[in-house]
């Protein structure tokens, strides 16, 4: 049936990728129908890569009379139709400029890039059940890291995910390897408070089993895992994850997350509950509510954190989207808490090409203070070939 | 080696006849799923058996009809234009290249298409029937459009008279609709919630001295409006009371001044636009609000008094509204001068 919807799409509605959770406003619920990785992330598959040429990215740049099937056919390796069934390469980059504390004397302006992968997926069987995807790249040094002694340590060219997959039927599938663990949302921002405050970010992917299981109406996910191999043994985050994501009515997920993980230093017992729902045409809400309980036994400090995330992905039009977004974080230890409110474009003028201009007015509400707001502006740079 | 030949070509064909046995069965099956008005379990059929059934007419008719009493009015054309693509292709381009010859009695009975063409035009139709409210002015007229094609091939292809005419109907309705811009008055409440800052002076009137608060506050707001629209534009005015939690303290140093959970009250009213062509259904705009805040503040021991702990204040807000029949979505966000850092608001408006 979804072949039907693609080509509706592709098609018939011709005035109107990367695949995110908001495209659940597209009609597509789960993660794995455009995805490698069944919860999303990563290299996206050909269908994904066809849905985000055809649906997803505006045609502007394309001769009205060019067929979307022949813009589909386009979306491979470097806008090439693939020529074999089993080998998937494919490489992203993603770089951001950053303003920080614009209009104010501290303003700061920076060139990011976030980065840089190149990737292959290998995949084997008459149902493609056999898989296996490695990416490598460029991953700089995490802000808080830079100019320590710690930043030696860290490898700039390595895996952020690699792993090999087993579908054994269309419900259930293994994998293993060094992959983003089960949990929430998994918004792009990974500066999200849902992704800081669960230590989600872009560097905390951990060797792995996933075990996933689909029906029609729910997923699960259970993501037992022994840290990243790449860190100091000390730094290994041991634990497990879990996700489950119910389809409530046609274009609405109700899903629960749990992870619990620990290193010697810190101790993190998180739990979550969202919603991805769909509206009209390409429309979506997302909502996510979660607290992370944390302990660091070497100073024995106990900490309450929550946080909420909310995202509203708006289609203006084929290739352009606004998004709504506010966030909320708090720490038990203190009665402050923050919410950041911003506006964003996301613009996708061509396949495989995205612009996202982002807009954050982050407020503190503090009971013994009373400070400006603090604005931040981001221009990012989306490619995949 | 003929034999082998013979008993491989067997197989063959038992294997062809079974998987057509098996796709008849199934398709059925979703017939007996029509009938029982279960549209749902026709789709789930189909799915479950996409790769035997997507080779059958009979089956994908099955569907389309599924889909449309499902309201997937999209869905369902998909359908048809592809049960016109891959199964009636050369009869499909006889038609559009108008071959008399071989539109003959012939034609007519060995094809569907002119039931295809009609259920076409007639989904189309209902489209452009569907979305008056939702759907920008261009997407409406795209519909109108492909149903007057599919409407014409129709007759070309000897569809009844009556059939046209329902059709006809439909697209003549939906253009008194449309010529018909009046505007339409009606009435909505809201809750939200808001959150602001203040800049607030503390006067020292022995010395003459002036320093500069800041008050983040945080509360929410209930109010009703009135709106007028059609399908292109929505003009509003309304009101809200807000209620809120401030903290404040001082900017200027040497000055220690600090409140906490200090109560904010505000009477807001505003003018507000939204545009309805961008998007099926949300809407973005612009608010010009003015807004009187009352602050409880205390004043500190000695000869003090505030500036501006009572303002009258007025601004722009940029709004967007996400819609979903009478429930709204709103989100606002702007400045209300003189007052430093933005006004935002995120709420939930029904409309009656």
């Amino acid at each position: 049936m979804k072949t039907f919807f693609v080509l509706f799409f592709l098609l018939i509605f011709i005035d109107n990728v990367q695949a995110y959770p908001n495209f659940i406003g597209h009609g597509y619920n789960s993660c794995q129908t455009c995805h490698y990785n069944p919860l999303g992330n990563g290299p996206i598959n050909d269908y994904g890569r066809a849905v985000g040429a055809t649906l997803i990215s505006s045609r502007g740049f394309y001769n009205n009379s060019k067929p979307e099937e022949l813009i589909a056919k386009e979306s491979g390796f470097f806008f090439k139709e693939a020529k074999n069934k089993f080998f998937r390469p494919s490489v992203m980059y993603r770089g951001l400029f950053l303003k920080r504390n614009f209009g104010e004397n501290n303003e700061q302006n920076e060139f990011i890039h976030m980065q840089a992968d190149a990737n292959v997926v290998l995949k084997f069987g008459q149902r493609d059940q056999f898989l296996s995807s490695f990416t490598f790249g460029y991953a700089p040094i995490p802000r808080a890291q830079q100019n320590t002694s710690q930043a030696n340590d860290i490898e700039k060219y390595r895996s952020r995910e690699h792993y090999l997959g087993w579908k054994i039927n269309s419900q259930f599938g293994i994998y293993a390897g060094l992959m983003d663990k089960a949990f929430g949302i998994r918004v792009a921002e990974h500066t999200a408070y849902s992704r800081t405050t669960t230590q989600l970010t872009m560097n905390d992917q951990a060797h792995g089993l996933l075990l996933h299981i689909s029906g029609e109406s729910y997923e699960f996910a259970l993501n037992p895992f022994v840290g990243n191999l790449a860190q100091a043994s000390n730094l290994r985050a041991v634990g497990a994850s879990s996700i489950f994501e119910a389809t409530i009515f046609e274009k609405n997920r109700l899903g629960f997350s749990l992870l619990s993980q620990k290193n010697d230093f810190l101790e993190n017992q998180s739990y979550a509950v969202h919603l991805r729902s769909g509206f009209g045409d390409g429309a979506s809400l997302l909502f996510e509510f979660g607290r992370s309980d944390k302990f660091a036994p070497i100073i024995g400090s106990k900490n309450k954190e929550y946080y909420s995330l909310f995202q509203n992905h708006i289609k203006f039009n084929r290739g352009v989207y606004l998004i709504n977004n506010i966030e909320y974080y708090k720490k038990s230890s203190d009665k402050s808490y923050k919410v950041r409110f911003g506006p964003s474009l996301q613009i996708f003028p061509i396949s495989k090409v995205e612009l996202k201009f982002d807009l954050y007015n982050t407020r503190n509400f503090s009971r013994t203070s009373s400070t400006k707001d603090r604005w931040d502006f981001l221009a990012q740079t989306h490619l995949w070939f | 080696m003929l034999s082998k030949i013979i008993i491989f070509e067997f197989f063959i064909v038992m294997i062809f006849l079974n998987s057509s046995v098996y796709a008849g069965e199934v398709s059925r099956k979703m017939q007996m799923a029509l009938d029982k008005n279960q549209m749902e379990l026709v789709e789930d059929i189909y799915d479950e058996n996409e790769d035997e059934l997507k080779k059958d007419p009979e089956a994908l008719e099955r569907l389309a009809i599924s889909f449309e009493r499902r309201e997937k009015l999209k869905e369902s054309i998909e359908i048809y234009r592809n049960l016109i693509i891959n199964f009636n292709k050369q009869n499909h381009e006889a038609v559009l290249q108008d071959k008399k010859n071989e539109l003959n009695s012939s034609f007519f009975s060995g094809t569907k298409l002119p039931y295809y063409y009609y259920k076409l035009s007639f989904l189309y139709a209902s489209l452009f029937l569907k979305s008056s409210v939702y759907t920008s002015e261009t997407e409406r007229q795209k519909f109108k459009v492909s149903s007057e094609r599919f409407l014409d091939l129709s007759r070309k292809v000897g569809v009844g008279n009556l059939d046209i005419k329902q059709v006809q109907d439909l697209l003549s309705e939906k253009v008194k609709i449309d010529s018909d811009e009046d505007y339409q008055n009606s009435m909505y409440i809201f809750a939200e919630m808001v959150s602001w800052q203040d800049r607030v002076y503390l006067i020292n009137k022995s010395t003459n001295s002036k320093y500069a608060l800041l008050a983040t506050n945080i509360g929410s707001g209930i109010g009703i409006g009135l709106k007028t629209e059609n399908a292109r534009y929505e003009f509003s005015v309304e009101g809200s009371y807000v209620e809120g939690s401030s903290s404040i303290s001082s900017l200027t140093q040497g000055t220690t001044y600090q409140q906490s959970s200090v109560g904010v009250r505000s009477i807001n009213s505003g003018l507000g636009f939204y545009y309805k062509g961008l998007s099926k259904n949300v809407w973005v705009g612009l608010d010009l609000p003015i807004m009187y805040r009352v602050g409880d503040w205390e004043l500190p021991a000695g000869n003090y008094e505030f500036e501006r702990d009572r303002l009258l204040g007025l601004g722009y807000f940029l709004q967007t509204k996400f819609k979903v029949y009478s429930l709204s979505i709103r989100t606002r966000m702007g400045k209300i001068f003189p007052n430093p850092g933005t006004y935002w608001t995120i709420g939930a408006l029904y409309e009656f």
